[in-house]
């Protein structure tokens, strides 16, 4: 686990923070550029769905079908939305409510899968689910999913701050979860050892139970908003390629069990992404290389060097 | 009535039989040795009693109630702790941290102010106070030893499993950690040891049971146990003997 206390002052993590924030507000809508919101918009939304991924780590549940959560949230909510008829506001919250239902009941079948069986079954999971809503075409629209969801608004910097909003909300509330709460030491204790930490009186399966239910719930919460930002949703969301090798991805570079880091990985991403959309032909592989090579570089992630970075830029600042 | 009663049970990994129809009765207040020679079943004796396995056939009673098919998390807040042969402390966690994981294990409903004051008494009491602020993956095998104790301990059980306490540990060590053991037994702790040799428990305890194959085959004061021609036998082919 990576402690942010001791890499920074808590004062100069919190100044950076406060910084980063102010600036992510202020900025990004006065210059105007559409297509600048629309990456960050994106960012935000895959922010919230790393963080997620992130929380189910922290109880090591490494979860390579993580897509299956983010699909079912943003399949619901185009359901709700355009069959039921729901105000997407509404859509959205049932859909995070099944999301995280879902993910109670499958604490069941993977109660006792730990590690690589633990990974293989989730990915199962999102294989059978994209699978399953590609063949029930008349109820999900197939290949060509549903669209025409009903946005929360169509303003650019309206669906920023939506977006952005919904990012920090979820992002203070894991962070302080996962590193403050009482039950940060009995995360860091059970990825450690589980064995040891049940021979204490740890209950371990309460607390992956809990992560499960953070990490779809959140999950959903992000698949949700991908569904009415983007007003179509398709079987990619719920996919393995691309959904969950992103998000694992972002994960990774961003720094795992540090909830910051996967929520920068995500913004870095999906940027690179994009910025690789002008050569589509070698955009993959360019994309793939360049996340390699921030593994390779930067072991741990690149949260370890930004707090470093920030630290620095403090210090210098303030002598 | 026994503080534990362990009856006839027994544990199979796969065709393997690692424990066959083992019996005995441990009293309140008692400190009892086991010995064995390498794969005995020593250590599994203790992931079936503690609840990390469970057993094939028989039984076990903790203070008149059958544990048998228990969870080690329940197990623990009824007062039964274990150490592990192998440590395993939580690498990431500080020292203090790793006993505080204890406290809340058994959700302990002190104040936190005695709390603390017994954080810092089981610190104290393993020699750890100094070292209360390291990362549990920095420490000498020695300390780690300890904090295996300390943890133990911090669950406030009335029964401690130690499981090779001494093992890998220089002489000074082991004398500083029998001390502890002493202590802890003086205080009303029961305790069952887990030893290679009958040699470090010569000084602890007057009853020591002997493992072979997964069967009780001697018990008896450590003297008795060494001179026992089975138990002598047993050994045999090993590198170390019984004394
Ligand atoms: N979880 C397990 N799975 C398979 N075999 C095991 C397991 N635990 C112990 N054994 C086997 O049981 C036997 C006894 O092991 P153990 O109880 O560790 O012996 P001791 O502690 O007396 O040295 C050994 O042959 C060991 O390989
Ligand atoms: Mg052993």
């Amino acid at each position: 686990m990576l402690r942010l206390k001791s890499l920074a002052t808590l004062s100069s993590f919190k100044i950076t923070g406060l910084i980063l924030i102010i600036i992510m507000v202020v900025v990004p809508p006065a210059l105007r550029d559409p297509y600048l919101l629309h990456i960050l918009t994106l960012g935000s939304i895959y922010a919230i769905f790393a963080m997620s991924w992130d929380i189910l780590m922290y109880t090591n549940q490494l979860s390579l079908g993580h897509s299956f959560f983010f699909g079912l949230a943003a399949y619901s909510t185009a359901l709700f939305n355009s069959s039921l008829r729901m105000h997407p506001i509404l859509a959205i919250i049932a859909a995070v409510a099944i999301t995280a239902i879902v993910g109670l009941g499958l604490s069941i079948p993977f109660f006792k899968l730990r590690g690589a069986y633990y990974a293989l079954g989730m990915a199962g999971l999102a294989k059978i689910a994209t699978l399953t809503v590609t063949a029930y075409s008349d109820i999900t629209g197939g290949e060509e999913g549903i669209r025409g969801i009903t946005p929360l608004t169509t303003d650019h910097v309206g669906n920023y701050y939506i977006a952005l909003a919904t990012m920090l909300a979820s992002l203070i509330f894991l962070y302080y979860t996962a590193e403050h709460s009482r039950f940060s030491l009995i995360f860091r204790a059970v990825r450690d050892d589980e064995v040891a930490a049940k021979c204490l009186g740890i209950v371990v399966h309460k607390y992956r139970l809990l992560c499960l239910v953070l990490g779809s719930a959140f999950a959903g919460l992000g698949g949700a908003v991908y569904a009415t930002y983007l007003t179509i949703v398709n079987p990619n969301a719920m996919a393995i390629i691309p959904t969950t090798a992103l998000v694992v991805t972002m994960g990774m570079v961003g720094g795992v069990t540090t909830i910051i880091g996967p929520a920068l990985g995500a913004y870095l991403i999906v940027f690179l992404d994009s910025f690789f959309r002008v050569a589509e032909n070698i955009r993959l592989l360019a994309y793939a290389l360049t996340a390699t090579l921030i593994l390779l570089l930067l072991p741990g992630g690149i949260i370890r060097y930004a707090i470093k970075a920030a630290n620095y830029l403090i210090r210098e600042v303030r002598s | 009535m026994p503080l534990l009663e362990v009856r006839n049970i027994s544990k199979s990994f796969g065709g393997l039989k690692v424990i066959k129809g083992v019996s005995f009765n441990v009293d309140k207040g008692e400190l009892i040795g086991i010995i064995g020679p390498n794969g005995a079943g020593k250590s599994t004796l203790f992931n079936l009693i503690s609840g990390v396995y469970h057993p094939d056939a028989g039984s076990i009673i903790f203070k008149d109630e059958d544990i048998t098919k228990m969870e080690p998390y329940d197990l623990v807040k009824k007062g039964l702790a274990r150490s592990w042969q192998i440590v395993r402390p939580f690498r990431n966690l500080t020292v203090e941290e790793n006993i505080r994981v204890a406290f809340y294990g058994v959700g302990f409903k002190d104040s936190l102010s005695e709390r603390n004051r017994r954080l810092d008494e089981i610190l104290q009491m393993t020699g750890l106070l100094q070292h209360r602020e390291q990362l549990a993956k920095n420490l000498p095998l020695g300390h780690l030893k300890r904090l295996e104790v300390a943890r133990a301990v911090a669950t406030g059980a009335e029964l401690l499993m130690l499981d090779e306490p001494f093992a890998g540990l220089r002489v000074d060590e082991i004398k500083g950690l029998m001390h502890l053991v002493t202590v802890l037994h003086s205080i009303g702790l029961t305790i069952l040891i887990i030893e290679h040799v009958v040699r470090s428990l010569l000084e602890l305890t007057r009853r020591v049971l002997v493992l072979h194959e997964g069967r009780l085959i001697k018990e008896g004061t450590p003297e008795e146990v060494r001179r026992d021609k089975m138990v002598i036998e047993a050994y045999l082919g090993e590198e170390s003997e019984v004394a």
